[in-house]
Parts: C-alpha cells; structure tokens; sequence
C-alpha cells in the first residue's frame, strides 16, 4: 500500500455534499438502505406482534371483548368475528415472513453488513439497491390498505390455498382483500430479487483484495447463498401469485377444481388443480424457510466465535453446510403436503429428502458446540442471544424431524405441534438472531451502545416468556388441537387442555410486554446511549475496522486482507483478537488460512 | 468495477471474482431469474394440460402456420441483433442503425401477429368467460394458459423493444453511432433479446404443435 499517495485522493471522496433527500430518503447508500429497511421491519414486528396477542387472545379467552381492538375494529358486542380471527392469523404469518423476518435479516442486516464485511465501498448496483427499497415501500401501503377494504383483510391462511383463496364467494376476505396480498407479494418478491442479483454479483465481484471466497465471514457466507436461494426460488412464487391474481381478477381458471360448489353455486365450467398452486407455493416457501434462518446461521456463527474468543470450530464444514441446506432445501417443498392428497410414493421421496437435511443442520449445532468447549465465553447479550438460538434451533430441528416422517406427520399435521415447531425455528431461531444482531452491530450502525443491563432483563424474560408461549402448544398439538380453529372449546376433546391456552396467551401477553423493554433501550440508546469505540467487542471483521459508524464509501483508506475473521486468542499474536487487515506476524504464518 | 469505485478512491484494489463485467453477471442472474420464472408458468401449463381428459388438437385452435411466421420472426430479429452487435464492435454507424431498425422493425412484426392472432381469438369468443369456450374442449383452462403463457412472452417482448428502441436512438443522436467502448451495453440487450426468442422457441412447440 502507498500510503502516501492515498492521502492525497482521500478527500476527493467524501466531499462532494448529498442533499436530506439523497442522503437519506432516496439514498444510493448500503448502510442508509439497510437502515431504511431495519426500521421499516421494526415497524411490521409491531403489527405482526399485536396480531399474534389479538390470536393469543381468542383462543385463552374465545369471544371475549379484546382489549382496544375490539374498539378500533368497532366489532360487534366485542366479540371478533370467526373469518376477523382467520384473518388474524393470515395476516400475522403473511407480515412477519414477508415483512419482517425476510426484510431484517437479508435486506436490512444484509444491506448493512455485506459491503463492509467484504472491504467494498458500496453494492455493485447502488441504484438497483435503492430500487429495490423503494419497490418494497410500495407494497407497505398495499398491505395495510387490505385492512380496510370491504370484507377485511386477506383471510385464506398465509399459504392462499385455493380455492379459497381463488373465489370471491369463499370467504369474505377472498375479496378484494385478497387481490391485494397477492399485489404486496408480488412487491415484496420484485423488491428481494433485485436485492438478490446484487448481493450476488457483490459478493463475486466487489471482495476487497486479500478477501478470498474462504476467508469471508460466515455472514458474507450466509447471505450470499441466501441470495442464490431467492434468485433461484422467488420467480416460481411470483409466477403462482400471478396466476392466482388472473384467476381472480380477469376470470382465469389455473388452480379452482371442475364441479366445485360454493354458496351454492357449482362450479362446472372450471377445469384447474388446487394442488398445483400448493407444488408453486411450496417451491419458493420451502426455500424461503432457509432464507429466514441461514442468514441468522452465519450472524450467529460470528457472533459466537467473537464470544467465546475462539476460532469458530469447522469453517469449511460451515460453509458447505450452509450450501447443503440450501441446495437440499430445494427437494424438500412437498412435506407440506402428505395430507394433500398427494401421491404418497411421491411423500417418501420427500420425506427422505427431508431427513438428510437433519445432517448439515447437526453439522453446523455440533460445531457451534464445539465452538464454545474451552472458549473464554463473555455472556454479553449478543452472546446470549446466540446461545438462546442453538438451543431453541435444536427443539425446532427435532420437532423438524417428527414431522419429516410421514405416518407422524399425517397425525400431527395441522395441529399445534406444528404451530410450536415453526415459531421455535422462527422466533426462537431467526428473531432472537436478529436480536442477537440488533444489540451486536448497534454500536457500529448508531455509534453508540445498548444498555447491558436492560438488555439482559430483556432476554431473559423474552426466553422464558418465549418457552411459556410456545412450549405448551407441542402439548396442545399432540393432544389434537387443530390449528386455525377460532374456538378450541368446542370441541369436547380439547376442554382438558384448554387451560395451556391460557397459559399460553398469558405468556404471550408477558412476551408483548417484555418487548418494550427493548424498544426502550433501542431507542433511549440511540440518542443517550454512551459513545461506542470503533471496534468494542474486539472483533475480527472488516466492518469493526471501519469508522464508526463507518462514512459513504465505508473505509477512508485502502484495505486488504491478511486472513481469515477468527483468528481468536491465536498464539503468537498481541491480543487476543486480530483483525483481518492485520498483516501475519512471522511467527504465525506456518498455520495462516 | 467501475460502480464501486466511483464512491471510493482509485488505489483500492479487488479480488478478481469471475472474468466477467458487473453488469453481465447481474445481466445472466437476472436472465436465471427470468428462466425460472417461465419454468414456472410452463410446468403449470404441462400439469394442467396432461391432468385433463381432453385439449384441442393441434393446429385446431391455434393456428400452426400463425406460430410458425411468429417463430421465423423472432429467429429472424436474433440475427440481426447479433448483426447490429458485430457492427458496433467494427465502429460502422450505418450498419448498427440498420440492424437495429431491423431488429426493432422484426420485433414490431412479432407483435403484429400476435395482436392478429389475439383479436381472432377474442372474435371467437376464445377468452376467459368468453361465449366460445364451451366449442373447445377444456376450454377455460386452455385459454387461460395460452392467454397467460404468450402474455407474459409478449411483455418481455414490449420490454425488449424498448430498449432497442433506446439503443436505436442512442446510435441516432450520436453521428458516429454508439461507441466500441460501449459494446457490452449492445451486448446486454442482445443477451436479453435472446431470452425472449428462447422462451418462444419453446412455446412455440408446447402450444402450437403437440
């Protein structure tokens, strides 16, 4: 590097003044994108948080005055309708898949994170980044105006089966209400697959020099095969949206069955297969169950070797893990389906393909383990975040496992026991990983630290609040209980177990509560928080190496790259930590990566 | 490079990651996404029209001669946009405007065609709740699919056209036509337009000839 010349181009590049518009609403930016994204997520969890309490609520307490929304929804005599709680439960599963779980870990921390951890200045398409922002705000209002229109929101589970979801006569939210879910996805999807093509061009083209495919983090690592997965699998859902959206809007026929009565109408004249929208639908959600927890993977993997102060154990098996659920995750999508009707050779295929995936996911749990033997861990609460996901990942893999053999599935399918299954993948895995990289990457996004104490009452009452919530429903699942039912005391069967759903709700109510909490501190951090040095966790990464927060164009002087990000408590080196810009000393390069 | 090291400075130095521009690897991603999407649409065609008892025969509905002309076309348009990227490499304005025209004046051809073909349908009463659909066997399935299918085609078409039209233009303004040094944005187009050609060149079989 010469240093000397690089001095002089230096102020060539950052003095040129963005007006408030560029630079922060219609911003070429990766970190500004990220951000727009994250608070845009923060705002969904929200109302994908309230709709889950309003659930909660009916199924404690069935055709009791809800608190508030029964107010705001002027509903009659308090009580929620039985198409008001489908609808709940659509619109909690569709806002937090597609609104904030997907958005925050690959488009907010994504945006934010993969630039700087490979050393480039920006993504390859900045424009095409800002796009693809811009795409997704258009979907927001789309998805909140179906609140209002005439018969509520959409109600036909976030899956839209037809023909429920195909005929306005079904179900009052299969009116326009539906039309408009189906507009927001196909937003959302156009949004993730430019966000896709440019991740993947970044990560193959924008790596700073030094940064070898095997030396980039297990982030970097995460969200670029993340990106491969939505390139790949995201048209296919988007092509099924639109067939659906010309079903019900210009009287195509593609997915409602011939002979079928609704209201008393038959419905001769048809000739469609619902199944076949379930096979398009499940091509991309299947993979999207991957994009919502491999990107948290690779958060968590940095995490943990930052905090155990160790190299993170198995890194090439890492990486082809990942790329093995990915690549598995492809020829899986049909387990959702061995109640369907499907072929049922076609279900063992399945259901072995399903099972190998057990075997890169023991992987990267054995070596998340093996991480943590003999580190020096620092409970921080990133790092308890981390551990919470291991934990709860594994509940979630195994009950995985159950339901991937088919005789088991065709017992538990539908129920509860599904329903605890993917909130232990996808709350007790992708969001404490998102909080767990919320309260990590805070001090380099905002300058600024989280409150340590705050944030460790906050996790501890979210994890035990989060067990109380959804434990139970493996119970209430293997007891019978249906999912989507309005009101579980009906049914004679369910009146033993229906004080779990009590003690459900009342978890899930603590679980609400506990979360402002973390509002509280975030955002009383963020203005008053004490100053964060540039690299306060002591971290290998490029982005701790940048300025903080790190300023358009990221790194004021060249870069490059030395070695791999988990050179932890590495011997012959003076800390216990070296940055990957750190030249090898002489004495360390005989085991350099 | 170039997109990244505008915000940064010039002594930063990069891995080489594939010997490809940025824009022609996002261009070929991008074509992937497109690729998967019509899979899509066409292996929806292939359960739907396999699944049922019955489909128009061949060349009954769908005229074979119709999707044959349209077929030429497009095979036709595919040369010449290769003819106008061979004369942008060679610096011959005159060539490149002619191709191009040509390029542009074939994919307005295509479009005729099947506006001829569109209209005939909708006389018949061949479209979605249209009175004709109960003369043809599974008839709403199958205008469905034909409209869906040779729809979203036409689309790309539209959107190819205008980028030829902005290349055309681009050529026009300029006495000396688009320069060599910008050859790979004729390429990316010519790449894009031979996607769309593709994807007809397996419809055309799909919903004309079996």
């Amino acid at each position: 590097m010469s240093t000397a010349s690089v001095s002089v181009e230096r102020p060539h590049a950052h003095t040129h003044e963005l007006s408030f518009i560029r630079a922060y609403v219609f911003s070429e930016d990766h970190k500004v994108i990220g951000l727009q994204f994250f608070f845009s997520g923060l705002v969904f969890f929200l109302i994908g948080g309230l709709l889950a309490l309003a659930i909660r609520w009916q199924l404690a307490w069935p055709w009791t005055q809800v608190p508030i929304l029964s107010q705001a929804f002027s509903l009659t005599a308090g009580q929620m309708p039985p198409e008001f709680y489908t609808m709940l439960f659509t619109m909690h599963g569709t806002i937090m898949i597609f609104f904030v779980i997907i958005p925050m870990l690959n488009a907010a921390f994504g945006n934010y994170l993969l630039p700087l951890m490979i050393g480039a200045r920006d993504m390859a398409f900045p424009k095409l980044n800002m796009m693809s922002y811009w795409v997704m705000f258009l979907a927001f209002p789309v998805i909140l105006a179906s609140f209002f229109v005439e018969g509520g929101a959409a109600a036909a589970g976030w899956t839209a089966y037809p023909p429920l979801a195909s005929i306005k006569e079904a179900a009052p939210g299969s009116g326009p209400g539906q039309t408009l879910w189906l507009l927001a996805l196909i937003l959302v999807g156009t949004s993730s697959m430019m966000g896709s093509v440019n991740y993947i061009t970044t990560v193959i083209k924008c790596r700073v020099k030094g940064m070898h495919m095997l030396r980039m983090p297990l982030t970097v690592w995460a969200l670029f095969i993340t990106a491969i997965l939505q390139a790949f699998a995201l048209p296919v859902l988007t092509a099924a949206l639109f067939m659906q959206l010309l079903e019900r809007t210009l009287g195509m026929n593609f997915f409602v069955p011939p002979g079928l009565l609704i209201n008393g109408r038959t419905i001769a004249e048809a000739g469609g297969h619902p199944l076949l929208w379930q096979h398009l639908f499940w091509f991309y959600s299947h993979p999207a169950v991957y994009i919502m927890i491999l990107p948290a993977m690779g958060m968590v993997s940095d995490i943990m070797s930052c905090f155990a102060r160790k190299p993170i154990f198995g890194y090439k098996a890492m990486v082809y893990a990942i790329a093995g659920i990915a690549g598995l995750g492809f020829i899986v999508w049909a387990h959702h389906m061995f109640v369907s009707g499907m072929n049922p050779y076609l279900g063992v295929a399945f259901m072995t393909a399903t099972m190998l995936i057990a075997l890169p996911s023991g992987v990267k749990v054995f070596n998340w383990l093996a991480t943590l033997v003999g580190g020096k861990i620092e409970f921080s609460v990133p790092m308890l975040h981390a551990l919470a996901f291991v934990s709860l990942f594994i509940i979630g893999g195994l009950s995985g496992l159950y339901m991937a053999a088919t005789p088991v599935d065709m017992h538990i399918h539908d129920t509860y026991f599904i329903v605890a299954h993917f909130h232990y993948v996808l709350f007790g895995g992708s969001t404490f990983a998102i909080f767990g990289a919320i309260t990590y990457w805070f001090p380099k996004m905002f300058g600024r630290k989280m409150n340590e104490t705050l944030g460790k009452i906050h996790f501890a009452l979210t994890f035990i609040f989060f067990n109380g919530t959804f434990f139970v429903m493996h119970l209430l699942g293997i007891h019978g209980h249906p999912r989507r039912i309005a009101d579980p005391t009906l049914y004679e069967f369910l009146h033993d177990v229906q004080s779990l759903n009590v003690f459900s709700t009342v978890c899930a109510l603590a679980l609400g509560a506990t979360q402002i909490l973390f509002v509280i501190n975030m955002f009383y951090s963020l203005f008053f928080g004490e100053r964060a040095e540039q690299n306060p966790w002591r971290a290998n990464t490029l982005e701790w190496q940048a300025p903080t927060p790190p300023p358009h164009g990221n790194f004021p002087e060249p870069i490059e790259v030395h070695r791999w990000p988990y050179d932890y408590s590495k011997p012959g080196c003076p800390e216990d930590y070296a940055p990957q810009t750190q030249p090898l000393a002489a004495a360390e390069a005989a085991t350099a990566h | 490079m170039a997109e990244a090291a505008s915000v940064g400075h010039a002594h930063q130095e990069y891995e080489v990651g594939l010997p490809l521009s940025n824009a022609k690897l996002a261009m070929w991603l991008f074509l992937a996404t497109e690729i998967m999407f019509f899979a899509a649409l066409i292996s929806a065609y292939v359960v739907l029209r396999w699944g049922l008892p019955a489909w128009p025969e061949p060349d009954t509905v769908l005229k074979a001669w119709i999707g044959a002309v349209n077929t030429m076309i497009l095979l036709a348009s595919s040369a010449t946009m290769a003819f106008s990227l061979w004369s942008v490499e060679r610096g011959d304005a005159a060539k490149q405007r002619l191709f191009l025209a040509l390029t542009l004046l074939l994919g307005f051809a295509f479009l005729g065609v099947k506006a001829y073909e569109y209209s005939e349908k909708f006389a018949h009463g061949y479209y979605p709740g249209g009175p004709g659909l109960s003369e043809i066997p599974s008839g709403p399935t199958f205008v469905s699919c034909y409209f869906t299918l040779t729809g979203f085609h036409a689309l790309h078409v539209i959107a190819g056209l205008v980028m030829l039209a902005w290349l055309l233009i681009w050529s026009l303004v300029r006495t000396e036509g688009i320069p060599k040094q910008r050859y790979e944005r004729v390429e990316l187009v010519g790449l894009y337009w031979h996607f769309v050609d593709v994807v007809w060149i397996f419809l055309f079989p799909l919903l004309y000839l079996i």
